[in-house]
């Protein structure tokens, strides 16, 4: 997210799907489905901080935070599921991926990480 | 520059489909496998900061149920103390119950008393909840637990009687050493008791249980007294003597028996 705020678009999407490929290695999920989720998620979050997040100020940060959280989560349900439908994997509940505390907690760390990542490199 | 980034982005959809449609295949597999080699050292070291955040992070949100739980627990704690202290009493009587059918079976008619007041300054004498009413009469013999003498009434009233302690120093056993057989006369000191008038030529064996020995006619005959703690003999006495230790220390019990007949 932090590549994408500060428009380095071509790092930002590979290191992103490394990261999901990492993950994908321990997970219970297909192997390449993670990578693929942070991939297009990553895209999408380009595409908004062209549109959308046009500064780096403070609250643009937070929003960029909070909606780049809810859109990891929308994004791997979704993608599960599609991989689902052509018999790759199950079929996931849409809840499974919002109402916990996981959430919650990953909303607000994001969040500050976001800040302490951005206030360390002194762009805001 | 943006047309980089799209081909950047179809390039690594495009592997990411090839792992996911080929996720059985051999090569696949191994590169799974290999990654998570790498990988262990990393998730074994966010182990545990891991299930530290998953700790508080848990006990942040829910604060309110553990404060609840907290409350109950505290209630149910208050409860259970409640019952062990009831619990205590119960097994204290099924003690004491037993001690006097045990007593019964014997042929020794008791009556259980509880002990309501103490005379604390010198333990001489304490004062029991049974009385006149209850069948106590002066002159009675009083034990504890274990067929063990503590005293004689020599008081009672309707409701109430004073039990004198062998501690008394007016009080006066005629004794006898269990195994050596060696008689004497357990005499009160105020604080503590001696076994006295023991003849010059004999010398009781440390450890030796003393009993009454009813010679007396005062006090009943068997009942355990103490045990003898270290005999002493001088020269320019007639008799030889010896300090006891007491089976029933009279500060320690609160219920005795009052033998209202003995066979």
């Amino acid at each position: 997210m932090y590549l994408a705020l500060t428009k380095n678009n071509s790092k930002a999407l590979f290191f992103a799907w490394l990261g999901g490929i990492l993950t994908g290695a321990s997970s219970f999920s297909i192997f390449g489905i993670s990578g693929a989720v942070f991939l297009i998620f990553t895209a999408v979050f380009i595409v908004l901080c062209e549109t959308v997040f046009l500064n780096l100020k403070t609250g643009t940060i937070l929003f960029a935070s909070a909606i780049g959280v809810t859109l990891y989560h929308f994004t791997n349900w979704a993608t599960i599921n599609i991989f689902a439908f052509f018999k790759i994997g199950v079929f996931e509940n849409f809840g499974f991926y919002f109402a916990n505390l996981g959430f919650l907690s990953e909303l607000i760390f994001t969040a500050l990480l976001m800040l302490a990542i951005f206030k360390i490199k002194n762009k805001i | 520059m943006r047309n980089n980034s799209l081909a950047i982005f179809f390039i690594l959809l495009l592997t990411s489909l090839v792992f996911i449609f080929f996720n059985q295949s051999r090569a696949v597999l191994l590169l799974k496998q290999s990654v998570n080699e790498i990988l262990k050292p990393i998730e074994i070291a966010f182990a545990k900061p891991k299930s530290w955040l998953s700790f508080w992070q848990s006990a942040f949100f829910n604060i309110k149920n553990i404060k609840e739980s907290n409350n109950r627990l505290i209630l149910e704690n208050l409860n259970l103390n409640e019952k062990l202290a009831k619990l205590s009493q119960l097994e204290e009587e099924n003690s004491l119950l037993r001690e006097k059918l045990n007593l019964s079976q014997k042929s020794i008619n008791t009556s259980l008393a509880r002990v309501i007041g103490r005379d604390f300054q010198n333990n001489r004498s304490f004062l029991i909840d049974k009385g006149t009413n209850d069948g106590i009469n002066a002159g009675m013999t009083v034990i504890s637990k274990g067929e063990t003498i503590v005293g004689r009434v020599i008081d009672a009233s309707a409701n109430t009687a004073k039990v004198q302690t062998i501690l008394d120093a007016q009080s006066r056993i005629a004794a006898i050493a269990e195994k050596s057989k060696i008689s004497g006369l357990v005499r009160g000191l105020g604080s503590d008791a001696i076994f006295d008038l023991i003849a010059k030529d004999k010398n009781p064996e440390a450890g030796e249980l003393i009993i009454s020995s009813g010679t007396d006619g005062i006090w009943p005959r068997g009942f355990v007294i103490g045990k003898i703690k270290e005999a002493k003999s001088k020269d320019n006495q007639v008799f030889n003597t010896a300090d006891i230790e007491l089976s029933a220390d009279p500060r320690d019990f609160d219920s005795v028996f009052v033998i209202l007949n003995s066979q």
